[in-house]
């Protein structure tokens, strides 16, 4: 049996059902692009690299997560999972669709941000800072506005199309939030999926509000903190900083190495930092203001959008 | 320690690119990115064909209003900074550019 899926615009034909994921769009009979199998994964003895938990054989990286599962990512085209006996399969598919698909960008070149994403006006709007700055909860707060919609949310996975305009895939169709933003976004925990770390976090599900096919990627925003009162500032960022800022914000970036795509990698971030608007975006980062951060970056973003046009 | 009459130019290692006339570099040795403002751009670029020190305080006093003994400290440092990193490198006085 073959489940078909398909997600940060790869698709997926896996022995491993994924009920996290939309089943596949595409027409039947295309190939897929990634195949996820079951089987065994012999350890290997060779080729450490810089991620302890990371193993280079030839044209494949294993990766190890203790009590869980060993797999075996090839090429960017194959990951051989090889569960552990005891291992609850929903943490199993948790590792699959985090470290081992970002590992598998990597292998593709693609540039997979560590970033929410949303689907405004036609074009993709990230949001990239640092864990706990409040990225999926400003994304959920936005797909409250009627014109937005979910892109994706933790890893954005970001394509260039021939002309090198880049372009937002459509992540997994749910939204990690705290139990706080939950309730400010008037929802609340029953029946949502706990994450598996973090028990109070839980897993949105949003598969009415998910972009169903790529976004040109227009503005980055670079969340942060603003201590005084008032209104949430938004300023551009240039040049080097942008660049600086979206080679940070890559996802599992300790992965380059073992993938062999530090330069390609470096070169994708570079481009990308020419082609959007990166903005710093500083506000209060406590709930009672998400309303006015939500208008603030919406109107910014009309704004730069009226202005590119 | 450089002197006005030290030669340096780039080094090869390090991959650079340009952002709005800004310039980030990946230094694989070095094992590190390097993101340099507007005057270290400036420097660095200044510096694509080999040029003694006192020949880049020269180019950079013809563009900003700074004094003298300022200029010389602040580019000297950031030379030095450059040097330490590998993103240059000295050129020894009679040696072939090839």
């Amino acid at each position: 049996m073959t489940f078909c899926y398909e997600v940060h615009g790869l698709a997926l034909a896996s022995e491993l059902a994924l009920p996290e994921l939309e089943p596949r769009r595409r027409p039947a009979g295309t190939g897929a692009d990634v195949h996820i199998v079951l089987g065994r994964v012999t350890e290997s003895a060779s080729a450490a690299t810089s991620v302890p938990y990371l193993a280079s054989v030839d044209d494949s990286v294993q990766v190890t997560i203790q009590g869980i599962a060993r797999y075996q990512v090839t090429a960017g085209r194959t990951v051989l999972v090889d569960p552990h006996p005891d291992a609850d399969f929903s943490h199993v598919r948790l590792f699959l669709l985090g470290s081992v698909i970002g590992l598998v960008c990597h292998q593709r070149g693609l540039l997979p941000l560590h970033a929410s994403a949303i689907e405004f006006a036609g074009q993709a709007l990230a949001f990239i800072g640092q864990q706990g700055q409040g990225k999926s909860t400003l994304a959920a707060h936005c797909l409250q506005h009627a014109a937005a919609r979910l892109v994706a949310d933790d890893i954005l996975v970001v394509s260039f199309d021939a002309e090198g305009r880049p372009w937002a895939q459509p992540g997994m169709p749910s939204v990690k939030l705290w139990r706080d933003a939950l309730t400010a976004l008037g929802k609340t925990v029953d029946g949502l999926r706990p994450d598996w770390l973090r028990a109070d976090k839980f897993h949105l599900p949003v598969h009415e509000d998910i972009a169903k096919s790529s976004v040109p990627l227009r503005c980055v925003y670079v969340l942060g903190d603003n201590d005084q009162s008032g209104a949430a500032s938004i300023e551009p960022v240039g040049g080097a900083a942008a660049a600086a800022m979206l080679i940070a914000n890559t996802y599992r970036v300790e992965y380059l190495d073992a993938a062999a795509q530090r330069h390609h990698h470096f070169e994708s971030s570079t481009r990308l930092a020419r082609s959007v608007s990166v903005r710093a975006l500083n506000r209060r980062r406590d709930l009672s203001q998400i309303a006015a951060t939500v208008a603030a970056v919406l109107d910014d973003a009309r704004q730069s959008l009226e202005a590119a046009h | 320690m450089i002197s006005p009459d030290t030669l340096l130019v780039q080094d090869s290692e390090p991959i650079p690119a340009t952002v709005d006339d800004e310039v980030v570099m990946l230094s694989v040795r070095a094992g590190a990115y390097f993101s340099l403002n507007g005057v270290g751009s400036e420097i660095w670029n200044l510096l694509r064909e080999p040029r003694s020190v006192g020949d880049v305080h020269q180019s950079l006093a013809s563009l900003y209003d700074v004094d003298d003994q300022t200029l010389r400290r602040d580019v000297d440092s950031f030379l030095q900074a450059m040097l330490e990193r590998g993103l240059l490198r000295i050129v020894e006085p009679g040696a072939s550019e090839r």
